[in-house]
């Protein structure tokens, strides 16, 4: 990749200007939405909300972390199961959400410490994680018998758990949050958690983990130990995924071991894939461009929508390798450097005199 | 036979070759002397093709073969002889030669070759990696006669074999060069080998041909400090 | 308790493969502000003396003192932060992210902010490379990929750097530019090199180490050294006549 492609400057420097209107148009049109829209696309967008989190788990892991995790649906079915059961136990959803966060990442911490101060290498990596979540998956289907309770929750196997309570508004006691309400809670915890870990990798933190990535052999040479850095990583990653898992349950009041199966693994490996693992954005977009295709192949009354999506990531793969967005913004760049170059030229004239003209990656 | 120009190579990022040129002519023997990390390998492994060549040109007898795969080189005439030696450790001397002379155009070469090397005959049926290194080396050298090649590259012979069988090897060399007209690039560090064998001498500094001389001036300790550093 | 006097010292180092010893006993001693070259033809054992320094195999016996601790067992990082700065055959260095980055990221492990600020510059300026300050290291050429990770080294500020093979893969022009930036950082650290280029040495060392199968054969200075008969002969075989 080029150093001068818009947009996809390298991580490791502040948000510009232009970043920050970006986000702040972002939220408005974000927050103005369902003044204009109905209950429908409240719900479809928020789901799109929630799995483009799941899918900036992953791509944060695997773009900037250097570890390709398919098991961040793990700890997705961990979160929305730990909100879930507390929520149904205890009548407390604020707290059951903080939890949806907290217990994946300590899940993480135990499953990351094996996993990276073993030095696992990174193909096993990926393959123990994708087995982690099918492993859990089978588990908790096998929880059908009336005996698996925790607490007043039976967790009912392939069934799943109904009736998961909505979340309770914090400043208005009593009330709870219904689909637009649901629609800006996970609009805005999307958007921080972009943000937050936009601002991550400009941190100190955030630069050592990108040059683990990048080497890490030299990284460990430096003197940085690259096991802390990439556990925090998992950690940082699980606990996002989990608190996606956690508004899945509230977005539905439902969850269901399918939250963890191969299927799921996959989805959200493919909006990764599609959106591109460059960028944070990437993963985002890739989930909003999947799910809109999914759901206009459904009503366009296509049958085979996975053979689509998947003849679509084939595509995409092919097309755009680094993902659709970061492709456009090399696009974009090479056709405003060639413009740029025109003027230039015709402001200079042709005479070959010192033609100090800047060129796009540079 | 051989003309090379501006020949660039390397091993992924890091570039080895920097632009050598060179020519053989038919009949003669070429030296290329350099320390290691100089380019010497990197320049027969390039002429041979396991190593592509990033820019230049690799003329034998005026066709250009430096496009061309490894096997396609082979049967253009070029034989290769790697440090090493690289023989098949599991097959016997006589399938190690056999694989050979499948490989050039003469049919009893095998025959023809080993009667350049007596030595050979009463080990025929022994596995290659029962040979001494010295057999081994005579071994890899017939193997690449049996295929009859044009232009022979040979990559420091006498590494790691005693004293008294490079003396042999030597001695060898200069009676096939004289029955076969053999031509031969020869890579090696060792003076005397060198001195003995070669019609002239290239030094090899840094991926460039810096120096052409003479066999005798090897035994001048002067241009030895100059070109080579010790 | 070590003998401090040296910066880096081993005793009876080896290091066996199997059944080969690669390294058989190597007594190796360094003083703080030398500049020493370890030389040696192929398979002689000095990449795997330098490997050993830099944790990266472990002795098979023997024990490895900097500055008379005891870091036979050492792992790479730690032996980093202990102010040994490492520079491979190969480049290891940050790809996907600037020269100013990579410096950056070595300055920030010893210092904060704005002092790591000041320290990328002043490398930048010593290692001559401020006008490739903002390049992507990966779009570099070989040569000055290699200075980037010795201005990556160098600003960690160590007592001592190892460096093997610095000029693999440069041009006469790059590695005569190499020569220069070694002898400035020699100014302010003790530097160990593993070199074939003879040139090369010539021009920068005061102190030569010659290995020859697996053990030293002879330290002098380099005029000594080049005179001596039998780093003649390991070089350049029997010439009955020279």
């Amino acid at each position: 990749m080029s150093s001068k492609v818009l947009f996809l400057g390298p991580p490791n420097q502040s948000p510009k200007w232009w970043w920050w209107c970006f986000i702040a148009v972002a939220a408005a049109v974000g927050m103005s939405v369902p003044a204009y829209t109905g209950w429908d696309v409240h719900l479809d967008l928020s789901i799109i909300f929630i799995f483009g989190m799941l899918a900036l788990s992953m791509g944060f892991l695997w773009g900037f972390g250097g570890m390709l995790s398919f098991g961040q649906t793990a700890f997705f079915g961990l979160g929305g199961y730990t909100y879930a059961v507390w929520g149904l136990n205890f009548d407390e959803t604020i707290f059951a959400l903080v939890l949806a966060v907290f217990l994946p990442m300590l899940a993480a911490v135990v499953l990351g410490y094996f996993m990276i101060y073993g030095r696992i290498s990174a193909i096993y990596f990926t393959v123990m994680t994708l087995v982690v979540t099918i492993v859990l998956e089978k588990a908790v289907r096998a929880t059908s018998d009336e005996r698996f309770v925790i607490g007043d929750v039976w967790l009912r196997g392939q069934n799943g758990i109904p009736n998961v309570p909505d979340l309770a508004i914090p400043w208005e006691s009593g009330e709870t949050f219904f689909v637009t309400g649901v629609y800006y809670v996970s609009f805005v915890l999307m958007l921080l958690s972009y943000v937050g870990l936009r601002l991550l990798l400009t941190s100190r933190f955030g630069r050592v983990l990108v040059s683990i990535r990048e080497n890490e052999r030299r990284s460990g040479l430096l003197g940085y130990d690259s096991r802390r850095y990439k556990l925090a990583a998992f950690i940082i990653a699980g606990g996002l995924a989990g608190l996606a898992g956690g508004m899945y349950g509230v977005w539905g009041n439902f969850v269901a071991p399918e939250m963890m199966n191969l299927n799921s693994a996959a989805s959200v490996a493919i909006n990764v894939i599609v959106g591109g693992k460059a960028t944070l954005v990437g993963p985002l977009a890739g989930t909003g461009i999947v799910q809109f295709l999914t759901a206009w192949l459904g009503t366009a009354g296509v049958g085979q929508v996975n053979l689509i999506l998947g003849l679509v990531m084939i595509a995409c793969v092919m097309v755009f390798p680094q993902g659709v967005l970061p492709t456009l913004a090399i696009v974009a760049t090479a056709v405003l450097a060639r413009a740029r170059k025109a003027t230039m030229r015709r402001r200079k004239g042709v005479s070959g005199a010192a033609n100090r003209g800047l060129t796009a990656g540079e | 036979m051989l003309e090379v120009s501006d020949l660039r190579s390397g091993y992924g990022r890091i570039p080895i070759l920097d632009g050598v040129t060179l020519s053989i002519a038919p009949g003669e023997v070429v030296g290329i002397l350099g320390h290691n990390g100089m380019g010497k390998t990197t320049l027969l492994r390039t002429l041979i093709g396991q190593i592509k060549a990033t820019a230049g040109s690799i003329l034998l007898e005026g066709r250009e073969v430096a496009r061309l795969a490894v096997h396609r080189r082979a049967r253009a005439g070029m034989g290769y002889v790697p440090q090493g030696r690289d023989i098949f450790p599991q097959l016997s001397v006589r399938e190690n030669l056999k694989m050979g002379e499948m490989a050039g155009r003469g049919e009893n070469a095998l025959g023809q070759v080993l009667a350049h090397f007596p030595i050979l005959e009463e080990l025929l049926d022994r596995p290659g990696q029962a040979l001494s290194g010295g057999q081994q080396q005579i071994l890899a050298l017939a193997r690449c006669l049996t295929a009859d090649p044009k232009l022979i590259l040979l990559d420091e012979p006498t590494e790691g074999i005693q004293p008294s069988i490079v003396d042999l090897i030597a001695e060898k060399l200069i009676a096939l060069r004289q029955a076969l007209g053999l031509t031969v690039l020869l890579v090696e560090q060792d003076l005397h080998f060198i001195q003995s064998l070669a019609d002239r001498v290239l030094i090899i500094q840094k991926g460039r041909i810096v120096a052409e001389i003479l066999p005798e001036q090897l035994s001048d300790r002067a241009i030895i400090d100059e070109y080579l550093g010790i | 308790m070590g003998d401090a006097t040296y910066l880096l010292e081993t005793r009876g180092l080896v290091k066996r493969f199997g059944g080969v010893a690669a390294i058989s006993g190597v007594d190796f001693r360094l003083k703080a502000g030398e500049l020493r070259c370890l030389i040696g033809p192929n398979g002689a054992g000095k990449s795997t003396f330098f490997k050993m320094l830099t944790a990266q195999h472990k002795p098979s016996s023997g024990r490895i003192l900097l500055e008379g601790r005891d870091v036979t067992h050492a792992q790479s990082h730690e032996i980093s932060r202990l102010g040994v700065g490492i520079k491979n055959q190969v480049p290891d260095v940050f790809d996907g992210v600037s020269v100013h980055e990579n410096i950056w990221l070595a300055a920030r492990f010893r210092h904060r902010g704005s002092k790591a600020e000041r320290v990328v510059e002043e490398t930048l300026h010593r290692m001559r490379l401020e006008e490739l300050s903002d390049s992507l290291v990966g779009e570099l050429a070989h040569g000055q990929r290699q200075w980037v990770e010795f201005a990556m080294v160098m600003s960690l500020g160590p007592k001592l750097v190892l460096l093997d093979e610095p000029t693999a893969g440069m041009t006469v022009e790059e590695t005569d530019r190499t020569a220069d930036l070694i002898r400035e950082a020699n100014r302010t650290t003790t530097i160990v090199v593993v070199e074939h280029d003879m040139q090369f040495i010539r021009k920068i060392a005061r102190w030569v180490t010659v290995f020859h199968q697996g053990q030293v054969l002879i330290e002098d200075t380099m005029e000594a050294i080049q005179a001596n008969e039998q780093v003649r002969e390991i070089y350049l075989g029997k010439s009955g006549d020279a």
